[in-house]
């Protein structure tokens, strides 16, 4: 695998979605700067908007980037250049996940500099990382699945059926039993159920891309 | 023997309902071949096969002295491909596309690129969704000619252009060929572009190739007789001869393999032979496929 070609690869997703970086970057900005000014809406508002800017970015790369390749038929001018499958299997999964860390990146850096206070001690429990490197491996899963299926309609479903299961189905499925309460409560204070969710997330995200990758790399040709 | 450009050989691919079968091709470098087949041919998916696209489920390719698929990237570095099912990125301009592709070609001419920009009046800076079909195809070539090709290979690059601009396609491919002495691998359904610039032509139908040979030999080959003859009587016809029409005294035969010794054969017989025509290369084709299509069970 040549690195370089991978990079101009990388480089090309970035241009096309130039606009979408900016505009998810922003969204996330504007949802701290609600968070931060005075008056109980505008904060609500901040605290719904930064997670809904990283749900559209977990929704529109994959289609965009990986589905719409194939579907606007640029995958075919795209292969007929001297880049290999598994080039372009790297390229689409480093290249989308930087794009989607650059506003997790700028959400995680406003909930390390939010000042004390109301905000702060809401946003300090064991809760927000784990839901934080969740966002992480939703986005991985939902490019590898794409990636994997090149299928639409099964990836828009893949990401309802998750949107689903995060809401209020999670808390319905989740067993109320002493064992269950005293892992949640560990994870809120940071305990020992915190660091091994947290452990489990980044390794699910490994498995996923490795796997995506070993999968699609495999194949020897693109159509 | 003269160096090849590609070469195919028993390549077969299998579809649920399509298969190409066992296809033996080569073109030797320096020449033009025209691909000529209707519309689900196997076309499209022998040049994929030949690109490393597709991967055949047997059978061998070797493209510009390389094996396909295993060494695609060598060999596409030395490929132009454009397709009509290809389309570039809308919301990218003609200069970032060039850009791009230049970053990945080490052969890539500059100051070619930038006289195709000037001579196919396309403007750096115009988004591809800004573009006219014509001027689309006239960009995709222009990345196909600028990294300056071993060889082109074309898949129904005319189709949908009005006549100006298809005349300007073709002027560029043989421009293209006189400059730097590619070859070009050109499939069409439009046999009258394939007959104005091809060396080579090759017939596909249902996934099999019908016939390869150079134009002329096909051109020459082929002849449209007019014959009169008296009711009822019964030719004996000469090899490669049949009826194509045939009412009361009057009747048109086909020679496929036209020679000296068939008007005198006919003429042995008691036939007028009032005319014998050459056929073009649209004629040709469509009899080739007609007989094609009555030799096979439906």
């Amino acid at each position: 695998m040549n690195l370089e070609t991978v990079s101009k690869l990388v480089a090309k997703d970035w241009h096309l979605h130039r606009r979408v970086i900016l505009l998810t970057v922003a969204g996330v900005t504007l949802a701290f700067a609600l968070v931060f000014a005075p008056g109980g809406g505008a904060r609500s508002i901040g605290f719904t908007l930064a997670p809904a800017m990283l749900i559209s970015v977990i929704f529109y790369l994959p289609l965009s980037s990986v589905l719409g390749e194939r579907d606007g038929k640029t995958i075919t001018f795209l292969m007929g250049l001297p880049i290999t499958p598994s080039e372009y299997v790297a390229s689409k999964i480093f290249g989308n996940l930087l794009i989607f860390l650059l506003p997790w990146l700028a959400v995680v850096t406003a909930i390390v500099l939010l000042p004390e206070g109301r905000a702060h001690a809401v946003l300090a429990t064991g809760f927000v990382p784990v839901v934080l490197v969740g966002f992480v491996l939703a986005f991985s899963f939902v490019l590898g699945f794409a990636l994997i299926t090149e299928s639409g309609g099964w990836t828009v479903a893949l990401i309802v059926g998750l949107l689903l299961l995060t809401s209020n189905v999670a808390g319905e499925l989740v067993p109320d039993t002493p064992a269950v309460r005293q892992a949640i409560r560990s994870i809120a204070e940071r305990g020992s159920a915190f660091y091994a969710t947290l452990a489990v997330e980044v390794l699910l995200i490994a498995l996923i891309l490795a796997s995506t990758f070993a999968a699609q790399a495999r194949k020897k040709h693109f159509l | 023997m003269k160096p090849l450009a590609f070469r195919l050989q028993k390549v077969r691919k299998v579809f649920e309902h399509f298969t190409l079968q066992d296809v033996d091709l080569e073109l030797p470098r320096g020449s033009i071949m025209g691909f000529v087949g209707p519309n689900g041919a196997g076309k499209s998916t022998t040049m994929h096969i030949l690109l490393g696209l597709l991967r055949a489920d047997s059978g061998q390719v070797e493209l510009v002295g390389h094996d396909i698929p295993r060494e695609q990237v060598a060999a596409k570095r030395q490929i132009g491909f454009v397709s009509e099912d290809m389309r570039l990125y809308g919301s990218a301009t003609v200069g970032w596309h060039i850009r791009f592709v230049r970053s990945l070609y080490p052969s890539w001419d500059d100051a070619y690129a930038a006289e195709l920009v000037r001579r196919f009046e396309l403007l750096p800076e115009q988004k591809v969704k800004q573009l006219s079909r014509g001027q689309r195809v006239k960009a995709a070539l222009l990345l196909a000619l600028a990294r300056r090709p071993a060889l082109l290979v074309l898949d129904e690059p005319t189709t949908g252009l009005d006549p100006v601009v298809r005349q300007e396609v073709l002027k560029e491919m043989l421009a293209a060929l006189d400059l730097q002495g590619s070859s070009i691998f050109f499939s069409s359904h439009n046999t009258q572009d394939v007959e104005q610039i091809s060396d080579l032509i090759t017939f596909i139908h249902r996934g099999e190739i019908l016939e390869s040979d150079d134009k002329e030999s096909f051109l020459d080959r082929w002849r449209r007789l007019s014959v009169e003859l008296e009711p009822g009587t019964e030719l004996d016809l000469p090899e490669a001869c049949s009826w194509t029409e045939r009412s009361g005294r009057h009747g048109v035969l086909l020679a496929e393999r036209f020679s000296d010794g068939v008007v005198p054969a006919l003429t042995c017989q008691g036939a007028v032979v009032h005319e014998v025509q050459r056929m073009t290369l649209e004629e040709i084709f469509l009899t080739r496929v007609s007989g094609s299509s009555e030799r096979r069970p439906s």
